[in-house]
């Protein structure tokens, strides 16, 4: 009998007879029932499962249990991956990532093949990057793929199981129908209040732009790429970043053979560190949301709440018993059986695994009882953070707490499970051989120690939704009470729909594209135009430390080009040489990929050279006047081979090019850039504009000003040379 | 106290009970868990089924009550629905600190609630006068009877005494009670679990009604599908009461009173109307000698009820047009028999190949092939498996995608079956998949627990369970094929769907 067995025994005898005595202490008279638990006979020892540990050489750890029950295999991977890591204009890339890697599949088993052959089988291989729920990591700091299998199909699920984590295929048919079930889902999100509610509350108590509260929209999957879903699971998915769980039906030392041969040969990668949790700066708020179809409030209510290593986790733990778990709690006693407001009403201390977890609270209680049900729960969160407990109270929670303890072993997998959780996350690894004795230690005096150190029922963020016309009083009785509006943001790319050009629309563009070459000085005297030297200044708008003026020299050739900055950060040099290219900035020389090398080349020229060089073929259609800041101009519409289109706004009479209106991904998301061209100036007898204005969905982001410029000079070969 | 969707989770147990003793492994075969598990009948006819499993001291139970919101009439709906959440009041000795004097003073209030509901029922008639002075009555008696009330007596004493898991669910069909405890805890169990049906009390039943309406507006009334969904049942059966709402309709929970309960329970609670399942570290001589003594009580009863309506045939397609600010969702229904028909194995490998899972013929056209579905699925036992009931597809469309249009392309998945019927592979794959799914299903105390209960009273023997394997089995592509077309027919379909109308 190991030490977590005695204490086990020990403790739930010595409970079953308090239990007893509880019974008779009461003021009820309960004959029948004390007789028989007077006689409970004390619970049996458990037999708690072996379960091996092993450390592969490449950083996986790895726990097995085995358990021959059922001639059944499953296998868990933990990963610390979730949507915390998204950038914030790519927010929802985990989860295609996931859907994408069980859908897609690999090349050797493509996704809709594997399909039929795991559901032939009765065969299980997921990959959990979702859930979204406030109880839980899954989605936000940690993803999951799990299998689960007869054993006589356990070689063939498993080489499954390995290779969509290894290898996923991503294919990009599999992206998009992804994207499409994702967008349609944003469509639904306002249909029903509860999603509603448990949404947005996280927004309160984390903050609305917290990696732990946002949420995607349509424009953040449209930033999201193939390249973007290959780069995350690369960076994420390695050996020395997952615990593996195998239980079932199988030979310990033979499994961990299979899981050998299976990863043994992945190499590790420098661990990455994960982003701190936040700090919640967010004011306690009342936050409104209005629901036109329902006759009921969902009323959500919490703060940040404590990490599972809090010094008042066991009285915590206690208090949640007390205060809103459970058939014996008193919200549940006062909320649904005395006043009868509600059919569900909790609240819970969550201990977060890898981020504190919220203090949550809830209800749904008809409307016309909506703010009284709220001041009532007030009340009572008010009431555990200003007296003690009874000892009744505290007795009963211990009580169920002990005696329910044996759940925790029922399952050999279970265990298993547990005890990676503990590892994955830095528990304590004693922490079930000394649950019972810490929850005995408890006092009412800790109770409320903890209470009135964790909970603060001043703090606490009220959100309600439904429709406030019907309620008993106005929201505001309660305080300041801020109206959230949750309209879904269209995407930003729902771009005007282009006719199908005709013969004459396309003509007729043609021309005027022509006539603006031809005004700025024809395309011989643009094809001289061979090289650029020029100095400019670039003001950049709307950055996290307001203005910054970036003086630029850039000197450039055919597929040569030097960029010289000077920026607030420190100066910074930019060289292509033909197919090499390097950036060099205060932290070091970096190689650009052959994309950048193309781009910077590409843009190496003034604007209106570069639109004209590029559109030569590409279909151009006239697509009528349009009105721009007050402005009339002829708009074109240039539709590139590559798919990629550019609006270009000519003056109605110079028919020089005024501006040209792009969609691009720039380092915010994705966006609607327009550029706005000024004070043009003849260069070598071809006008170019001196001047852009750049705005990113209408919002101004950058100026430039060219101060000097000069072409068809030739360059030092020793400026375009790898920087030291 | 939840009013869950058992029917569909049972039903589950039913999909996973469909499997094939084909290629038997060298491990314990199922007929030695067949034969594991042991009967006791008492004297009152209650049957109660065991399979010992003693690997850690735990147990689960299942007691399964014949009696769902089916054998509920006209005016009385939510009935079963309600003593289900009495059940957790406690009895004549639980939940109370002076049974005697409750006992008067609930009288009193029924009295006193038949009054004042007769004045009600006058609408505008009503004697304004009359009716405040009974409210205040009733509000006096009431209050007086809460002081006797021990609250949440009967859950205090589960939770204390280390059980977990607790719950219950009313469906169409069966209101079913369920936890788990410690192995130790097998008399409190059962005299708890006993004196559920033996000396309940209906206690705080005014009050539990208002939780009950607060219940119905989560699930119904302010959820968009919850709305469809009561509309659907009430578009496909015309005369059966699976047409009914289990919770209620709201105007029923409102006048239905205590001493209706106390009739329905009389009526349907009877040993002979129940069984109950426990499997854990139990042995079988402590069970049987604790089952005389508290379930021993039980009276027996009357046995099942009959329901008298039957559903007539179908004489042409029945649609339901809701329109709501929610984005569109649909139901399609056709009528098909209850799960002891002799067909309803074919149809259930019809159900499944045609919309279960990522393969299924559903999934695989118009979720990842043409994409106009973001989700499509099939399944049998809707709302209920005990009488003739419904095979229902559901289908959301994708955004921009017209609903028709993707009720059209169901309906084409369908037809295909109907001409061409299924694959060898596909019915192959379908026996493999449920053999693997009635293993795993094995494992938990609670699932097998509900499901000998569901076998024993959806299928009248426990023994299907594991005997319907062989039935499967024998199912052929014809079968399906021809169930497909003589089931999945037009004129006896029914389809509800919500059509957004954001100016609602």
């Amino acid at each position: 009998m190991n030490k977590t067995m005695r204490i086990l025994f020990s403790a739930l005898l010595g409970v079953m007879l308090l239990a007893g005595g509880m019974a008779m202490e009461s003021q009820a008279k309960t004959p029948t029932y004390d007789k028989v638990l007077k006689k409970t006979p004390p619970l049996r020892d458990i037999q708690i499962p072996e379960v091996t540990r092993v450390e592969l050489e490449n950083g996986m750890i790895v726990f097995l249990v085995e358990d021959h029950d059922l001639p059944v295999v499953k296998m868990n991977a933990r990963m610390r991956l979730g949507s915390i890591y998204e950038p914030a204009s790519k927010v929802g890339l985990v989860g295609v990532m996931g859907t994408v890697m069980r859908t897609g599949g690999t090349e050797q088993y493509p996704g809709d093949d594997l399909d039929v052959m795991l559901e032939n089988m009765g065969a299980m291989v997921e990959v959990d990057v979702g859930g979204a729920s406030p109880l839980s990591n899954m989605g936000v700091s940690e993803a999951r793929m799990r299998m689960r299998c007869l054993t006589e199909n356990l070689d063939e699920v498993l080489g499954v199981f390995v290779d969509i984590m290894r290898n996923p295929a991503f294919p990009q048919e599999k992206i998009d129908l992804a994207m499409t079930q994702e967008k349609t889902a944003i469509s639904r999100r306002n249909d029903d209040a509860d999603g509603i509610a448990w949404r947005e509350v996280k927004k309160l108590y984390y903050g609305a732009d917290s990696p732990y509260a946002r949420h995607a929209e349509y424009d953040t999957f449209d930033a999201i790429t193939r390249g973007d879903l290959q780069g995350f699971h690369e960076y994420f998915v390695h050996p020395n970043n997952i615990v593996l769980t195998a239980g079932g039906d199988f030979d310990t030392q033979e499994m961990l053979g299979k899981i050998k041969e299976a990863f043994g040969d992945w190499s590790s990668v420098d661990t990455f560190f994960p982003p701190d949790p936040p700090v919640s700066d967010t004011k306690p708020t009342i936050a409104y949301i209005y629901k036109e179809d329902v006759n009921q409030s969902k009323i959500r209510m919490g703060h940040m709440g404590i990490m599972h290593d809090d010094e008042h986790f066991f009285p915590l733990r206690i208090l949640n018993e007390i205060l809103g778990g459970g058939f014996s709690s008193r919200l549940f006693s006062r909320v649904r059986s005395q006043e009868e407001l509600a059919y569900s009403v909790f609240a819970w201390m969550v201990a977060g695994d890898h981020h504190p977890g919220p203090f949550l609270v809830g209800t749904d209680t008809k409307s016309e009882s909506t703010v009284y049900a709220i001041e009532i729960i007030l009340e009572e969160i008010r009431k555990v953070t200003e007296e003690l407990v009874t000892k009744d109270e505290l007795a009963r929670a211990k009580n169920s707490l002990k005696n329910s303890f044996v759940f925790e072993f029922t399952s050999p997998y279970a265990i298993a499970g547990e005890k990676a959780a503990t590892e994955f996350w830095g528990k304590d690894p004693e922490y079930l051989d000394k649950f019972l004795s810490n929850v005995d230690a408890v006092t009412a005096e800790d109770v409320l120690e903890a209470a009135k150190a964790r909970i603060h029922p001043d703090e606490i963020a009220i959100l309600v939704v439904g429709r406030e016309e019907d309620f008993d009083k106005p929201l505001s009785t309660l305080g300041e009470v801020v109206e959230l509006d949750i309209s879904i943001p269209a995407p930003s790319n729902q771009d005007e729909e282009i006719p199908e050009p005709t013969s004459a629309s396309l003509a007729e563009g043609r021309l005027l594209l022509d006539a603006s070459l031809m005004e700025a000085g024809g395309r011989s005297k643009m094809d001289k135009l061979n090289s650029f030297d020029m100095n400019a200044d670039f003001v950049i708008q709307g950055g996290p430390m307001g203005a910054m003026t970036f003086q630029i020299r850039q000197r450039s050739e055919a597929n040569r080009l030097r960029v010289d900055m000077s920026t607030p950060f420190g100066d910074m040099l930019q060289v292509v040489n033909g197919d090499l290219g390097w950036m060099k900035n205060p932290m070091g020389v970096q190689s650009l990929t052959p994309e950048q090398i193309r781009e910077s080349l590409a843009d190496a020229v003034p604007d209106n050279v570069a639109i004209f060089r590029s559109s030569t073929g590409s279909e151009v259609q006239y697509l009528g006047m349009r009105e721009l800041d007050g402005v009339e101009y002829d708009l074109l519409y240039v539709y590139g081979e590559d798919d990629e289109w550019t609006k270009l706004y000519l003056d109605r009479t110079t028919h020089i090019l005024a501006a040209k209106e792009s969609r691009e991904i720039t380092d915010q998301g994705p966006a609607l850039v327009q550029v706005f061209f000024s004070d043009y100036q003849k260069l070598n007898g071809f006008l170019v504009p001196y001047g852009s204005r750049t705005l990113h969905n209408g919002e101004l982001f950058g100026e430039t000003t060219v101060k000097e410029m000069t072409a068809n000079g030739s360059f030092e070969d020793s400026l375009f040379e790898e920087p030291k | 106290m939840m009013r869950k969707a058992t029917a569909a989770w049972i039903r589950l147990g039913a999909v996973l009970s469909l499997l094939v003793f084909a290629a038997m492994p060298a491990w314990a075969s199922y007929e030695d868990i067949e034969n594991e598990v042991q009967e006791i009948v008492l004297d009152n006819g209650l049957k109660i089924l065991l399979l010992e499993r003693h690997e850690v001291p735990v147990f689960s139970f299942w007691t399964y009550v014949n009696v769902g919101g089916v054998d509920e009439s006209t005016g009385l709906t939510g009935l079963a629905h309600m003593f289900e959440h009495m059940a957790f009041k406690g009895n004549t000795e639980l939940g109370t600190t002076n049974y005697k004097k409750e006992k008067k003073l609930l009288d009193k209030m029924d009295l006193v609630y038949e009054e004042l509901r007769a004045e009600r029922w006058k609408g505008d008639e009503a004697d304004a006068d009359r009716l405040a002075e009974l409210e205040a009555e009733f509000e006096g008696l009431q209050d007086e009877a809460g002081e006797l009330v021990v609250p949440n007596a009967f859950g205090r004493m589960v939770e204390e005494n280390g059980g977990v898991g607790m719950n219950a669910g009313t469906s169409p069909d069966a209101t079913q009670y369920f936890y788990s405890m410690p192995s130790n805890q097998l008399e409190l169990w059962a005299l708890m679990e006993s004196d559920r049906f033996v000396r309940p009390v209906l206690r705080e039943f005014y009050k539990e009604r208002n939780v009950i309406i607060e219940e119905r507006r989560m699930r119904s009334e302010s959820n968009p599908q919850g709305r469809l969904f009561e509309e659907f049942l009430a578009t496909a059966f015309l005369g059966h009461s699976y047409g009914q709402p289990t919770i209620g309709h709201r105007s029923d929970i409102e006048a239905y009173s205590r001493l209706d309960a106390y009739e329905f329970y009389e009526k349907h609670y009877g040993a002979k109307n129940m069984v109950v399942a426990v499997v854990g570290d139990i042995y079988y001589d402590d069970l049987k000698k604790v089952a005389k003594k508290y379930f021993g009580r039980i009276e027996p009863g009357h046995g099942e009820q009959p329901i008298r309506t039957i559903e007539p045939e179908q004489l042409g397609e029945r649609r339901m047009v809701m329109k709501d600010p929610a984005q569109p969702f649909m139901f399609i229904g056709y009528h098909i028999p209850e799960s002891k028909h002799d067909d309803s194995n074919a149809l259930q490998a019809l159900a499944d190949i045609l919309g279960q899972g990522r393969s299924s013929r559903l999934s695989t056209t118009l979720i990842k092939d043409t994409q106009q579905a973001l989700w499509a699925g099939s399944f049998t036992g809707f709302p209920g498996e005990r009488f003739p009931n419904l095979m229902v597809l559901v289908a959301l469309p994708n955004q921009g995608v017209d609903p028709i249009e993707l009720e059209e392309a169901v309906y084409a998945e369908i037809e295909k079956i109907r001409d061409e019927g299924i694959t060898n592979d596909e019915l192959a794959g379908y026996k493999q998949r449920a053999r693997a799914q009635f293993i795993q299903g094995l494992e938990g105390n609670t699932g097998m627990a509900a499901q000998l209960c569901w076998a024993e009273m959806i299928m009248g023997d426990w023994r299907k369970l594991f005997t319907q394997l062989e039935e499967i089995d024998a199912i052929t592509t014809q079968d399906v094929q021809r169930v497909a077309n003589e089931y999945l027919i037009e004129k006896h379909r029914s389809v509800a769907m919500i059509v957004t109308d954001p100016g609602l």
